[in-house]
């Protein structure tokens, strides 16, 4: 009697040898090629190793993406730290090139002013450039001890003493004093008003108080009428 | 797959023509061995298993063949992590890993027999074998992978596996004879 699962008589009680299993599983036998009642079993096992399907890679594009982002590679072929590498070569360059540029003066006038203090507090000498005053609105270029120094060892008295501080207040922008002898000749008549007293208060300040007594020189001998240290603010 | 170590350190560097190399030669065997267990979760798991490559392939070391044994491994591995999260969902009908080795299916089988498509074998493979017979022939089908290799993935001694897949080639003998295919 035999059982559904019999072997034919070429299988009974043979044991395939290792070489033959081994390319068998491997899928790489011909059914043809098979021993006696494996045939089939070829057939099976070289559908299972067949070459992929295309519905096997239909993703194949965006799981390639995927790995590149889970491997932190987000830009084709060009990985990131190099970028960030270059931003931080930038940044040094710039820093030790900015001594460089300024001990050749080669900064603009602000930034080589700016440059220059900052060096200078630290034993680093560089050359440095004022900046120039570009609007009216600027502080005047000299300082409070040339306006105290003119105003106690000029020997111009009067309008023109007057005259001479304010401009050199004001960096030459004041007018006071232009009109001090049209305003002598006209001590007679009514005393005019000072316009504008705001280029005293800016001479006073910076020559530390001793700046109006031109002003004061020039009011007196105009009657009133003098705009020494006046509009040059 | 020549010239393996370059492919593999261009793949280490992010080039996608190297990766695609990688794919192609990985990801299909995944989809077919995932398929024996989960059939409607293969993409997902050989999907899942081939971002787990791609993040660990800077500490991979050694020739094709091992890489095809550790891919596995990878692949495996989420396979019983689908498996264990399954069996903790009492909604889920069905222990996946039960298809494998469940017994005699003549309906499927019939069915199958009208196409001897990939799928199809894989069923027959499955519904004919014991677990551990089913998944050795399909480490060493789909991943070409030797006695020793299938043996460390499966955590069984080469002996074991020699056994194993022996008694697997004859079982699907007989069972393919009893559906009458045989030549």
């Amino acid at each position: 009697m035999s059982r559904w699962d019999d072997l034919p008589d070429a299988m009974r009680g043979e044991r395939m040898d290792d070489g033959t299993l081994d390319r068998l599983l491997r899928g790489r036998t011909a059914p043809d090629d098979a021993p006696a009642g494996y045939s089939d079993v070829a057939s099976v096992l070289l559908a299972v190793a067949s070459l992929p399907v295309e519905e096997e890679l239909s993703m194949e594009a965006q799981h390639v993406a995927a790995a590149r982002n889970a491997m932190g590679h987000r830009t084709v072929g060009r990985p990131i730290w190099p970028r960030r590498t270059l931003a931080g070569l930038l940044v040094a360059g710039g820093l030790l090139a900015i001594p460089g540029l300024a001990a050749a003066n080669s900064l603009p006038d602000t930034a080589q002013h700016a440059v220059s203090r900052v060096l200078d507090k630290v034993g680093i000498s560089v050359p440095d450039t004022q900046p120039q005053p570009t609007t009216s609105g600027d502080h005047p270029a000299s300082t409070g001890a040339e306006i105290s120094s003119i105003a106690t060892t000029t020997d111009l008295t009067g309008v023109a003493k007057g005259a001479l501080i304010s401009s050199t207040a004001s960096g030459g922008t004041s007018q006071a004093g232009q009109h001090g002898g049209a305003a002598i000749a006209q001590a007679s008549s009514a005393p005019v008003p000072t316009p504008n007293t705001g280029g005293t208060g800016t001479a006073d300040t910076a020559s530390g108080g001793a700046a109006d007594q031109g002003t004061v020189v020039a009011d007196q001998h105009s009657g009133g009428r003098s705009a020494a240290g006046s509009g040059n603010g | 797959m020549g010239g393996f170590d370059d492919v593999l350190a261009a793949a280490r560097e992010g080039e996608a023509w190297a990766l695609t190399q990688l794919y192609r030669a990985i990801y299909p065997r995944f989809v077919r061995y995932a398929s024996a267990v989960a059939p409607g979760d293969a993409h997902d798991i050989a999907a899942d298993a081939w971002l787990d490559i791609a993040r660990s392939l800077e500490r991979f070391r050694g020739d094709e063949s091992a890489f095809r044994a550790w891919a596995f491994t990878i692949a495996r591995r989420r396979l019983l992590d689908l498996q264990r999260s399954r069996a903790r969902r009492r909604t889920d009908p069905i222990d996946p890993r039960a298809l494998i080795g469940a017994g005699d299916h003549g309906d499927v089988e019939e069915d199958a027999l009208a196409s001897l498509g990939t799928g199809w074998a894989i069923s027959l493979i499955t519904s004919s074998l014991s677990r551990d017979q089913a998944e050795v022939v399909l480490l060493r089908v789909i991943g070409d992978l030797g006695v020793n290799e299938v043996a460390s993935i499966m955590g069984k001694r080469p002996g074991t596996i020699r056994v194993l897949q022996h008694r697997a080639i004859r079982r699907l003998a007989q069972v393919l004879r009893r559906e009458g295919v045989t030549r």
